[in-house]
């Protein structure tokens, strides 16, 4: 039982790096608080479901919701850019607008999967191990993607938009470019964990990503603190080490929530035990930085 | 040898006798049931309660019930699924379209009993496993407009506050033109969050003679603001359901919250006595009452003698909350 709970938080957890990684990208890299995925998640299933349903092949669906998250990220980096709107806000106008494009889109506040052969949901039901490779080859390929990319010259940009944009500016670089492929590239990878949950669970509907971005923060930062403050303890930024952080932050919210389910938590008060193991999380990975600062210094 | 054979024969009797006899004495099995409630609203305690007290009258072996609130979490409802998954409930039992979706995708060696899901015969039958199946609670906004013209004949001007749930929508495009040929202008107003609704309860037509909801857990959950706007024009709030009649709405004719329990837990205990859930038809409700709420309908001018004769006419049983 405790293995096969192991092996589902696991399963969940895969199923949303995506978006973990989308977040991490605006979040870390960019330094901007985004919560444009909680809208973004919903536009890549809509678009995919309404496309399906529309008779189009499942390739094309996924590359027009993929585009449908690119376009949304684009335009909340012009609502900062040129509407001068504080990259918070410009998200929460964002996800606002995108209710009611996303219904839109829909035609009809849920769509029925189920009756389609859509891929994910045919390897669910024909060969849970194959599912679950597939789900670990996605997320290790998409993670391996981000690392490329950060690497590159062009990602040592974005992370110089992050750090200090002013500079940017003065080395002769558009920093308006930088921000709008970030948002771009994690909106897009919200939208495929949209798309990846609508094939999973077998629908796609207006109210499915509510919390999204939340808790995408909350696995980035707790993972994030874990891996470089306890593990790695190294100060300094660790492309490697966030990486990690992301899928254990991603991982220990889905073991949390289903331990918690396992041991018959009233769940009632399932998020407010969960709130509480997480803070223990970040006190003590905060300590355990403070104590390494410690003894850097005597040292 | 003889002896050894015969002792052998011997021991096998008792064996098979006593399988036997406990067969008969306990043929039903123990058995688990996981209930997974998307949100923690009324309406879903009385369809749980209602599916628990009549499971557990009509089946004879001993039931453990799971009961697992999702508290609108998608991530959460999911890991719920995977749980009854992983504890090979017998039966699993879904409330609501979204959350009955989900069971099928996650619980496909399962057997589902949904309630309250907008899953017709049609559909299941286009679907690749059809191991469900539901009790379709679908209350005809056309009978329930009819209804309203016969118990208020001079009712023109309706406003009708819905969600985007899905199951609403289309009820929505229904009563519009249901209303149209009956007479009555419907004034739509839809609500797409929570917070909305107190703004918009501010722009019901001030010629609307009342204000109509459906069986709409979103809009129910926010009825005491449609009430208070109901008591200041004079006007009555008309529900589609019990739950909403308790809340403070001045009447309902609808379905029963605890029938959708008891119609459910009719079609889980053919499913535990052997039934492939696929081969027990969707249920589809019929039985409509109308609820009173004496002391609402006095404060929002309502004439109760004028709907219990409209009851009469029509043959609905009349649940009066005094």
């Amino acid at each position: 039982m405790l293995i096969q709970t192991l092996l589902d938080a696991l399963q969940q957890a895969v199923l949303f790096i995506p978006l973990t990684l989308g977040i991490y990208l605006t979040y870390r890299i960019l330094a901007i608080t985004d919560l444009t995925p909680d809208g973004t998640f919903i536009l890549g299933a809509a678009i995919f479901a309404h496309c399906l349903a529309t008779g189009h092949s499942q390739v094309f669906s996924v590359i027009f919701a993929l585009l449908g998250g690119a376009v949304a990220g684009i335009a909340v980096c012009l609502l900062q850019r040129y509407a001068k709107i504080n990259s918070l806000l410009a998200s929460i106008l964002a996800v606002f607008m995108l209710t009611s494009i996303n219904f839109g889109v829909m035609g009809t506040p849920n769509i029925n999967l189920l009756s389609y052969n859509t891929y994910l949901n045919n390897l669910q039901s024909s060969n849970i191990t194959h599912f679950n490779i597939f789900l670990i080859s996605m997320a290790l390929v998409l993670t391996a993607g981000i690392f490329l990319l950060i690497n590159s010259r062009f990602g040592l940009r974005l992370r110089a938009f992050g750090a200090n944009k002013t500079l940017l500016a003065k080395l002769g670089k558009y920093p308006t470019i930088y921000l709008a492929f970030g948002l771009a590239l994690s909106n897009m990878l919200a939208a495929l964990c949209g798309v990846f949950t609508a094939q999973v669970n077998g629908y796609s509907d207006i109210h499915m990503g509510m919390g999204m971005a939340l808790t995408g923060i909350g696995a980035v930062v707790i993972g994030c603190k874990l891996t470089s403050s306890l593990f790695l303890r190294n100060p300094h930024f660790s492309l490697i080490s966030d990486l990690i952080g992301c899928f254990v932050g991603t991982y220990i919210y889905f073991l949390i929530v289903n331990v918690f389910l396992l041991i018959g938590l009233n769940p009632i008060y399932l998020k407010l035990f969960l709130g509480l193991i997480l803070v223990l999380f970040l006190a003590s990975a905060s300590y355990s930085k403070k104590n390494y600062q410690k003894v850097l210094f005597h040292d | 040898m003889l002896k050894k054979l015969l002792l052998y024969a011997l021991l096998a009797t008792v064996i098979v006798l006593n399988t036997c006899i406990t067969a008969i004495a306990d043929p039903a099995k123990a058995v688990t049931v996981g209930i997974v409630v998307p949100v923690q609203i009324d309406a879903m305690t009385q369809i749980t309660d209602a599916f628990k007290t009549t499971l557990t009258t009509l089946y004879p072996g001993k039931i453990t019930y799971i009961v697992l609130n999702a508290q609108g979490d998608s991530n959460l409802q999911r890991s719920m699924f995977l749980q009854l998954k992983a504890k090979q409930v017998n039966v699993v039992v879904p409330i609501g379209t979204m959350a009955t979706q989900m069971a099928m995708s996650v619980n496909q060696s399962q057997s589902i009993v949904a309630l309250a899901a907008e899953i017709k015969e049609a559909d299941r039958a286009k679907m690749k496993k059809q191991n469900m199946t539901n009790v379709l609670d679908e209350v005809s906004v056309t009978k329930q407009l009819e209804f309203i013209h016969a118990a208020m004949p001079q009712l023109h001007h309706l406003t009708l506050v819905y969600s985007t749930d899905d199951s609403i929508f289309p009820q929505a495009k229904e009563a519009a033109i249901a209303g149209k040929k009956m007479g009555i202008s419907i004034q739509p107003i839809m609500m797409q969050e929570m917070p909305d609704l107190y703004a918009l309860s501010k722009h019901i037509d001030k010629n609307s003679q009342a204000i109509f909801i459906l069986k709409d857990g979103k809009i129910v959950a926010g009825i005491s603001i449609l009430i208070q706007q109901a008591q200041k024009r004079g006007i009555p709030v008309i529900a589609s359901d019990d739950g909403s009649v308790a809340s403070g709405a001045a009447f309902a004719v609808g379905l029963s919250e605890t029938q959708i329990g008891v119609d459910g837990a009719s079609l889980a205990v053919q499913v535990l006595n052997g039934t492939a859930p696929k081969n027990i038809p969707i249920k589809i409700m019929s039985n409509y009452s109308l609820f009173i709420n004496l002391p609402a309908a006095k404060k929002q001018h309502l004439d109760v003698a004028a709907l219990e004769t409209a009851a009469k006419k029509f043959g609905y049983p009349v649940v009066v909350e005094k």
